[in-house]
């Protein structure tokens, strides 16, 4: 069932189109909590880049504070919130390991709170304590290079995986990648 | 038919004007898009390249009004420099010792600026842009912001001068793609990288250095001519010889772009000397800085996990770049095209313009920026906590929620720091909230929530919320005495839309601010009023100030600036008592040692 709330200008239940009141026109608040939900994206792990895009500029086409300059006080108020709000969003998504939390979340499961970084995989611990060896000895750009593309190539693998467990539910195995990605994450960073 | 023809004149007389202000620290530059054009606005000598210097003798000049021979020491140069260090330091004005802030400073040169626009526009435009280095911190980008405000400046928004650039490249020259703005002003280097689409100018990061610029340039150039050719007098040379020896310098600099070698003849102490310089020097002088700016464009790359293949060219920016050696270093390392066709002195203005045209009277076109700097809180230990991490979009709103230390705390002191280091005393303190009022509870039970909000303009709210207390209440946030910004901004646009025609606005702003001012200095120190001053006194600067109060919301100038002057008069004898009693507290504390 939809929620009708009314419009805060005009007061009536009506229809809101492109995030405007169809009686008064005026802005209306985006009123969904999900980063998926305020792009209208399927809830899924791999997300196209390029729809995320699109869609994150139509909003801030519609909501961003350069389109309210001469706006009354209110309306300047709920453009700087959502563009905020949309701008929050659109980072989240776009983080491949913020992603998996959100996912989580919206299933009703709990996010690895606290232990988020430690290993219960003791492979998984070696090989990462290898990679990071490998980083610090690194002694020319060839071979940064060639690590770097090494370690892209390990995250489009294991993010392959937390998608195809995500559709299988399989909630264990995510958390184990989630971890690894994030220090794959951290370890490609670090090689800037 | 009819109807075309009394639509159009209409039409024309229906859009708003806006001025695109770019105040350097070398020049400014103001213009302003009218119709389809954009014109630049000229001085009574007719330059539209404005000299950044204000001089303080028996009145205020600016910029070609000055008589650089006769008036060089008594004239401020860079004011903008000293906005990263402290936009409200003091600075010595005139040889009797007057002190002003960069901000009192700078509103000088922005008054300034209306005054020729009105003049050569012919009417008051009060609505700006203003554009500031994409490097420049909070605390200097409020600065600007408060300085145009005390002008008389409706200022709609502050952008950022490589994102001004980029957008009159988008749009008059249809430039699509992936691009690194190079901006080398006179004070500060910028360098963006901007995805350009239709109708869609997107930031995808931004670094710099706020405090290198074509005037370090200068200087290193003039330290070699001075090392190389008068090293036995350079200690004895004049004012006004240094400042030709500047001048040829810079001549040199700037028309190395063509030639390999040039000859310029001075004359020092009656005496011609011939200093040659060639591509080959400049390049030895000039290389370090040259390369710091390349490392940094180099690491922002990397930071935006952008490939350098990607990446379309290179737009120029700031006179500096005029030099010839910093678009063939930059191709060199980079191997990108290199754009310049555009005035690299005028086009931040240009863009700024663009955009002020835009934003008043509405367009399909979106610029999304970022905020440069990180920004975050002290914990303990002296570390800082990234709440904004740099290159963020904005706006942006984030929480963090606050706890108390100890049983029965009714207020937490939040440190709010900008900045990439670690430890938080090496970035910048943009302020120190405290938060009061909040319910005595055990320590760590309360909820404090505090919002962070950092707007399009990069200006930085701070709000508070007491969760545990059930009702909402609103923490009150103490920061520092001054007006905020948005008192500020609400004052400038209620005395705009309230001015009559032939009034000055600018002088209507300056004594309310003077007066708003003067209030919450003394709501500030309401307690040691009441415990200082007599009955019958707190009775007057009540009075008065209720009255001031009241009268603010009208704009009758003198009245304003009358009971501003009685409150003053008023709370003179208070100040005084004020400073006797922490005297007196200061020597009890002494004897008390003593003992
Ligand atoms: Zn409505």
């Amino acid at each position: 069932m939809e929620v009708i709330i009314p419009c805060w200008n005009c007061q009536t239940d009506t229809k809101v189109v492109d995030f405007r009141c169809s009686i008064c026109n005026k802005i209306q608040n985006i009123r969904k909590t999900n980063p998926y939900d305020i792009f209208n994206l399927k809830q899924c792990y791999l997300i196209d880049n390029e729809e995320l895009e699109i869609k994150y500029f139509q909003l801030q086409n519609i909501f961003h504070p350069d389109k309210f300059i001469n706006s009354a006080e209110k309306e300047k108020e709920i453009s700087a919130y959502e563009s905020s709000n949309i701008n929050n969003a659109y980072n989240l998504l776009l983080n491949n390991v913020d992603r998996i939390k959100i996912l989580l979340k919206l299933k009703g499961y709990k996010a690895n709170p606290n232990n988020e970084e430690s290993f219960t995989d003791k492979d998984l611990l070696e090989e990462i304590m290898e990679l990071q060896n490998r980083c610090m000895s690194i002694e020319n750009e060839n071979e940064k290079v060639k690590i770097k593309t090494e370690i892209i190539e390990k995250i489009r693998i294991i993010e392959l995986e937390i998608n195809s467990n995500f559709e299988k539910e399989k909630i264990p195995e995510i958390k184990n990648l989630s971890v690894k990605l994030s220090y794959l994450e951290k370890i490609k960073k670090n090689l800037n | 038919m009819n109807l075309i023809n009394i639509d159009e004149p209409n039409k024309k007389s229906l859009t708003s004007k806006c001025l695109g202000i770019d105040f350097g620290t070398t020049n400014s530059v103001c213009s302003i898009k009218i119709g389809e054009k954009v014109i630049f606005i000229e001085d009574s000598k007719k330059m539209n390249l404005i000299p950044s210097i204000v001089c303080f003798d028996k009145t205020v000049k600016v910029g070609n009004d000055i008589d650089l021979e006769k008036n060089l020491q008594s004239s401020i140069f860079s004011i903008k420099r000293y906005f990263t260090d402290n936009p409200d330091g003091q600075i010595v004005i005139n040889s009797k010792s007057d002190c002003l802030s960069p901000v009192d400073i700078a509103k000088e040169i922005f008054s300034y600026l209306k005054k020729i626009s009105n003049n050569f526009l012919n009417e008051e435009v009060n609505d700006c842009i203003i554009t500031v280095p994409a490097y420049y911190d909070e605390r200097a980008r409020s600065g600007i912001m408060r300085s145009a405000l005390m002008s008389g400046f409706n200022v709609r928004r502050l952008i950022n001068e490589p994102t001004a650039a980029a957008f009159a490249y988008g749009l008059d020259k249809k430039k699509r793609g992936k691009f690194l703005v190079y901006d080398l002003g006179g004070g500060t280097f910028d360098i963006s990288l901007l995805n350009l689409k239709d109708n869609l100018f997107k930031v995808i990061g931004t670094s710099g250095d706020a405090k290198l610029g074509g005037d370090d340039l200068d200087q290193l150039l003039l330290d070699y001519i001075l090392n190389t050719y008068f090293d036995p007098i350079k200690n004895d040379l004049s004012h006004s010889e240094i400042l030709s020896l500047k001048r040829a310098s810079k001549s040199i600099k700037e028309n190395l772009q063509s030639v390999n070698n040039i000859v310029a003849e001075v004359t020092i102490k009656n005496k011609k000397t011939n200093i040659e310089i060639s591509m080959n020097v400049i390049e030895k002088i000039f290389n370090e800085i040259i390369t710091k700016t390349i490392k940094i464009t180099d690491q922002l790359i990397k930071d935006c996990n952008v490939k350098v293949d990607e990446i379309d060219g290179f737009i120029l920016v700031g006179g500096s770049t005029r030099l010839a050696l910093i678009p063939k270093k930059i191709k060199e390392y980079f191997k990108k095209d290199i754009y310049s066709e555009m005035d690299p002195d005028r086009v931040v203005s240009y863009g700024a313009a663009l955009h002020g045209f835009d934003l008043l009277n509405g367009s399909n076109n979106l610029l999304l920026d970022v905020t440069p700097l990180s920004l975050g809180i002290e914990t303990m230990g002296g570390l800082m906590e990234k709440i904004i991490p740099r290159n963020s979009n904005i706006p942006v709103v984030k929480e963090q929620t606050f706890t108390t230390n100890e049983n029965g705390q009714t207020s937490i002191k939040i440190s709010i720091i900008q900045g990439e280091r670690e430890t938080s005393s090496k970035n910048t303190l943009l302020g120190e909230f405290i938060l009061s009022d909040i319910e005595p509870k055990p320590a760590g039970i309360p909820r404090i929530k505090v919002r962070f909000s950092l707007d399009v303009d990069g200006i930085l709210y701070v709000s508070a919320i007491d969760e545990s207390s059930g009702n909402e209440k609103n923490i009150v946030i103490k920061t520092n005495k001054d007006l905020n910004i948005s008192e500020m901004k609400k004052l400038v646009e209620s005395s705009i839309k309230n001015a009559k025609e032939d009034m000055d606005t600018r002088l209507l702003i300056e004594s309310k601010i003077k007066a708003s001012r003067l209030i919450n200095e003394i709501e500030n120190v309401k307690d040691q009023i009441e415990t200082l001053c007599t009955k019958k006194d707190i009775e007057n600067i009540n009075k008065t100030s209720n009255m001031l109060k009241k009268e603010m919301k009208t704009n009758n100038k003198e009245r304003i600036e009358t009971l501003t002057d009685n409150l003053n008069e008023q709370t003179k004898n208070f100040a005084q008592r004020l400073i006797d009693k922490n005297f007196e507290n200061f020597v009890g504390k002494d004897l008390d040692i003593l003992e």
